[in-house]
């Protein structure tokens, strides 16, 4: 079967963070960007089911500028079979529905089964794309998977994870659109062979045209959700900072805990 | 020119902070109070095919070049780790792959490249010859289908952690010869096998965890199979090699500098004295601007130096300044990351003493800071030979 995971390129944790001068957004000068921890998750799920036989293909896709392509990169020298990259300038500003518009125009037709993305992004934290995505595929989505596994050849058990530790086990029948939570397993690293041999691995770049879109269905313009203000949390109240030696910060900590949180 | 890095290096860069990234601190600093061998690192590197990175594909490894190699070795010493362990098993084979017969090469190369064989270390230096290398003593005499070698061998690196050596032993005496740059030949000794019968190697102690050795060779055996290239001119084949190491460590001290820097930079900003960051008085910013300025220096050295290298084009002078200025910047960048860092810099768990003492080996080997400047005043300013 064929599968694809979704990805994206989002600003590296270690880089600087302003807010931008137009107030929307931060300001990417200063940002050093990585793909989305969550997607790695996902990608990894998917090389283990090639590695084990059950996947044939594993191709990565991406929306966004010219850069997000490092991420596609990223995925072919880990074990990605061929890359897409969507980029088109007039999906800057884009919301998630158009987005998700966008990726099914890209996919209907390449027959994918098994269709897997991080549970989130790092950065705008939507959690949209999968489930939107689903929808306009008419598949089932499960969320926040813990374990993936296989019942038959178009059953696939799913783990889910809810609050307070549990889970929830349901059963998708293929294809199927799943979004990946982060330690359902160790995602490998990159190898140098890996990452020479992902020269040679092809790469689609699709412009909306490609995809027999308008700018106005699903750029800026056609957006139903639009950012109108960008700003860090107040700060909280309520926080101390514990003062002595570390001992005594210890003792006082493990009390606190005790006492508050009535967890030890 | 373009100054920037390819996808792929830049790819290189990244997943080798990965890799990197399971090794912290707390690894080393263990493995440098028990003198210890970082085998589990060792074993991530060869899977993911990093040290096999400058053998060519045909012999199964991943064949990129020096600029991609020496990436490689600056992303791991710009972590609290060193590549001092394993750099060798990267170059030491250039010899073989660019002297070795055929049959040598495909013996030998595929199992070094798969990780199974171990050929990092190399056997030049004489307790009494130094940097001269054509007056070593180390004698190979044929006999029949094998050499029979007698002698001492001193500083070898990783001799205890290696499967094979290249040897370079004189097999004509220096008195025979009209030339004293001939007469040394480079043979491969298997150590699994010499070990016990020919060979008696005894670690030395030093300033940090370096894994040195001293060799004591009696009556050893080695097959005439296992002469590298043609017998007497072997000191020609060791030259070839020396820029390719020459560039690699100067990445590794570029490496150390920019671990320096991160590491002072970083707590300079934290650390507040008298209400304020220590980072914003100018008696800890100068030293560490200017340190990194020597670094990018150093770096763009190492890059052109590199290049040259990959290019078969000339790059002896490029090779030995870019070591010069690298192992100055890590020096310099290290001795201030001491200073900002004040009590922290000489503690153990801060990683800041041990990296200061394992770059302070690159103002003096594999070839001494002042041998450089000898290079550079005598071959490339045309200046009068001093020795």
């Amino acid at each position: 079967m064929k599968a694809l995971v979704l990805v994206k390129n989002v600003p590296d944790a270690n880089s600087v963070f302003r807010i931008a001068s137009d107030g929307m957004w931060v300001d990417t000068s200063s940002l050093s960007y990585a793909i989305n921890d969550f997607d790695r998750y996902a990608l990894e799920e998917l090389l283990a089911l090639k590695d084990s036989g059950k996947v044939e293909e594993v191709v990565a896709l991406t929306v966004g500028p010219q850069e997000a392509s490092s991420a596609l990169r990223t995925c072919l020298a880990t074990g990605a079979d061929r890359a897409i990259h969507v980029k088109d300038d007039a999906l800057v500003g884009c919301d998630p529905l158009s987005l998700a518009r966008v990726i099914h125009a890209a996919i209907k037709d390449e027959g994918f089964s098994l269709i897997l993305a991080g549970l989130q992004a790092d950065d705008d934290n939507h959690t949209q794309i999968g489930g939107l995505l689903a929808g306009l595929l008419d598949f089932p989505c499960a969320s926040a998977a813990m374990s993936l596994n296989f019942q038959d050849e178009t059953t696939l058990r799913v783990e889910r994870e809810l609050g307070n530790n549990e889970l929830q086990v349901v059963d998708l029948t293929l294809p199927a659109v799943v979004t990946v939570q982060t330690g359902i397993n160790t995602p490998r690293y990159a190898s140098l062979k890996g990452i020479m041999a992902a020269k040679k691995k092809p790469v689609a770049t699709l412009g909306l045209a490609d995809l027999g879109l308008d700018a106005a269905e699903v750029g800026a313009s056609a957006a139903k959700l639009r950012t109108v203000g960008f700003a860090p949390p107040s700060k909280g109240k309520g926080a101390e900072i514990l003062s002595g030696s570390p001992e005594e910060i210890a003792t006082e900590l493990i009390s606190r805990i005790r006492e508050n949180a009535g967890v030890l | 020119m373009d100054f920037r890095l390819s996808h792929e290096q830049e790819q290189i860069r990244r997943a080798v902070r990965e890799v990197v990234s399971d090794f912290p601190g707390e690894y080393w600093q263990k493995l440098d109070q028990e003198l210890g061998y970082p085998q589990e690192f060792i074993e991530a590197l060869t899977r993911g095919g990093w040290l096999a990175a400058l053998i060519p594909q045909e012999y199964g490894g991943i064949g990129v070049g020096l600029v991609e190699a020496s990436l490689i070795l600056e992303e791991i010493n710009r972590s609290p780790g060193n590549a001092g362990v394993c750099h060798a098993q990267m170059y030491i084979m250039g010899t073989l792959l660019r002297h070795g017969s055929t049959e040598q090469k495909k013996k030998f190369l595929p199992p070094l490249a798969a990780g199974e064989l171990r050929l990092q270390a190399f056997g030049v230096t004489e307790p009494t010859t130094g940097s001269d290398t054509t007056q070593l003593q180390t004698f190979a005499r044929r006999d029949g289908d094998r050499y029979v070698v007698n002698g001492q061998k001193v500083w070898i690196s990783r001799a205890e952690h290696s499967d094979l050596m290249l040897l370079l032993a004189r097999t004509t005496p220096a008195g025979e010869l009209a030339k004293k740059t001939e007469g040394l030949s480079v043979l491969l000794v298997d150590l699994r096998a010499a070990i016990g019968h020919g060979i008696t190697i005894k670690p030395i102690r030093t300033m940090m965890n370096h894994h040195s050795c001293e060799l004591f060779i009696d009556e050893l055996e080695v097959p005439a199979d296992n002469l590298i290239g043609e017998e007497g001119q072997g000191f020609r084949y060791i030259l070839d090699g020396m820029n390719a190491e020459r560039i690699l460590i100067a990445a590794e001290c570029i490496g150390d500098a920019r671990f320096f820097l991160d590491r002072s930079s970083d707590y300079a900003k934290e650390r507040e004295v008298f209400g304020r960051p220590i980072g914003q008085n100018q008696g800890i910013q100068f030293p560490l601007a200017r340190a990194h300025a020597h670094t990018e220096a150093a770096d763009l050295v190492r890059f052109r130096a590199a290049t040259a290298f990959d290019h078969d084009v000339p790059c002896g002078a490029d090779a030995n300044i870019a070591k010069l200025l690298a192992a100055d910047a890590s020096w310099e960048a290290g001795n201030a990351a001491v200073q900002t860092l004040g009590g922290f810099g000489f503690a153990a768990e801060y990683d800041i003493e041990r990296k200061l003492r394992e770059t302070r080996l690159y103002q003096v080997a594999p070839i001494s800071t002042n041998l450089i400047l000898t290079y550079v005043a005598e071959r490339v300013l045309g200046l009068p030979r001093s020795y």
